[in-house]
């Protein structure tokens, strides 16, 4: 690869390189942002307004169209579909029967999996039935205790949802279905990772990610609850229910403290595995610590297709799939050039960072700060810092063909330098 | 010792949004992760790259 000789940029056939794919996912909105809660914080819940405020449902024409397109387009043995909200479970089981059939009837010997992500408070016998029988992996959405869930995930009504989603939850279980836990760390959560992560680990959660919620918003005429702002309004403010920078590193500080102390090999945390993933020298484990943008598309009800589920806003839509191929919507200069702005748009003293190969500045939507630096910078480093020479130590293991779980009941751990 | 940037961005590899629900990442390969004389090689390597100034 041809080196940059500023320091700020990457020749356009590198970056183009670098976001190029022969695969990529597609996030599926098939009740576009419609859901029975109304929690304070979610980012899609205002997307309604760029369809008029209709109900959205994505009909059996579009589900079908959509399904063979998406598996068309990948040129890989399997195809991952993952289904998303708002709440998809809204549109109701039927909808997913035609999905997993239409899926059948378009495989052309790929490999299908499903993925959904859901609020939990509709999930049924029937519903977690279905799921086990034909594999899907289930994201519950899972706050913590009752007192950090309630805080902010509330139904429309705001009526707490915590009760219903640990029945949700319990079904899951009951019924054998494979499922992972979506936790957004909010102001509730500061100061409670700890009690967060055990509290995850009880209710059977091995499987966990931890969302920073980092929300910027403006005023709407009228009462009611402040818009989430698109990336280019101007005069915002930082929502109220945002976390902090140093409140999000020391929140993951200390589920790490907990985590590597006991449960390294039994228990999963996404940023801990992108982490030890970068300190191998290997690629990122999920896509915002990666150096550009990688293929992570959205389609919404009516087929519509977005660069990414964070980027929603009309100066992102790409174009629609009905109309035309989803491959070539992906290989589109817009496309590319939003997947390499994260890499181009990141600010000088990112690039000399210590800590640039396990975060790449995180993801552009909360690259907000002044200096254009990501405004979680600060809680970053603090957990880098601290998870460093762990994460040293687990390398090592690795490179000697040995498990990282034996850092389990090692008893100090000094910092080896360079 | 710190993270190391992967040399083989372009491999074909589907990279999760934090929001898609995934289970633990594929696991390491002990070939594949870099020691640390993997690290001061390319180090050297990517000095002796720059071009003078």
């Amino acid at each position: 690869m041809k080196k940059s000789t500023d320091g700020n940029s990457i020749p356009l056939e590198d970056a183009a390189r670098l976001s190029g794919r022969l695969a990529f996912n597609i996030l599926f909105k098939p009740a576009g942002s419609l859901c029975n809660l109304g929690c304070d914080y979610c980012y899609y819940l205002d997307k309604s307004r760029l369809y008029g405020g209709r109900e959205p449902r994505m009909s059996l024409e579009v589900l079908e169209s959509v399904t063979r397109a998406y598996i068309e387009a990948n040129d890989v043995p399997e195809v991952q579909f993952v289904w998303h909200g708002g709440e998809p479970l809204v549109v109701g089981l039927d909808f997913y029967r035609k999905a997993v059939d239409f899926q059948k009837k378009y495989a052309d010997g790929k490999t299908i999996h499903n993925s959904i992500q859901t609020n939990g408070t509709l999930l049924s016998p029937d519903w977690a039935g279905f799921f086990r029988d034909n594999g899907f992996l289930v994201g519950l959405s899972l706050d913590g205790p009752e007192s950090v869930h309630d805080q902010y995930r509330r139904d429309r009504g705001g009526k707490p949802t915590f009760a219903r989603v640990m029945e949700g939850l319990r079904m899951l279980r009951e019924h054998g279905v494979e499922f992972n836990t979506l936790t957004t760390v909010s102001k509730a959560g500061e100061g409670r990772g700890a009690e967060v992560y055990r509290f995850l680990k009880d209710a059977g959660s091995r499987y966990m990610q931890f969302l920073p919620v980092v929300e910027f918003v403006k005023d709407r005429d009228g009462d009611g609850r402040p818009l989430i702002a698109d990336p280019s309004d101007e005069g915002v403010r930082p929502a109220e229910w945002c976390v902090s920078a140093t409140g999000f590193g020391r929140f993951m500080t200390d589920v790490f403290d907990e985590w590597v102390r006991s449960d390294v090999g039994e228990y999963y945390v996404q940023l801990f595995d992108s982490a030890l993933s970068a300190w191998c020298g290997l690629r990122e484990g999920v896509c915002v610590f990666g150096r550009t943008c990688s293929g992570n598309a959205v389609v919404e009800h009516n087929g519509d297709l977005y660069v990414c589920d964070h980027f929603v806003y009309p100066e992102y839509r790409v174009g629609n799939v009905l109309e035309t191929p989803i491959r070539t919507l992906m290989e589109t200069e817009a496309v590319k050039r939003f997947a390499y702005r994260k890499w181009t748009s990141l600010p000088r003293e990112c690039r000399q960072c210590a800590w640039l190969p396990a975060c790449n500045g995180e993801c552009p939507q909360h690259r907000r700060s002044d200096d254009g630096k990501n405004v979680l910078c600060e809680g970053y480093k603090f957990f880098f810092s601290h998870a460093a020479p762990y994460m040293d130590r687990m390398r090592k293991l690795l490179s000697e063909g040995r498990a990282p779980a034996e850092i389990i009941n090692t008893k100090h751990i000094a910092y080896e330098t360079d | 010792m710190k993270p190391i940037e992967p040399k083989n961005p372009s491999k074909v590899i589907i990279i999760p949004h934090p929001q898609t629900p995934v289970k633990k990442s594929d696991p390491v390969n002990p070939e594949e992760v870099k020691t640390e004389s993997d690290q001061k090689e390319e180090a050297k390597e990517e000095a002796s790259e720059q071009p003078e100034k």
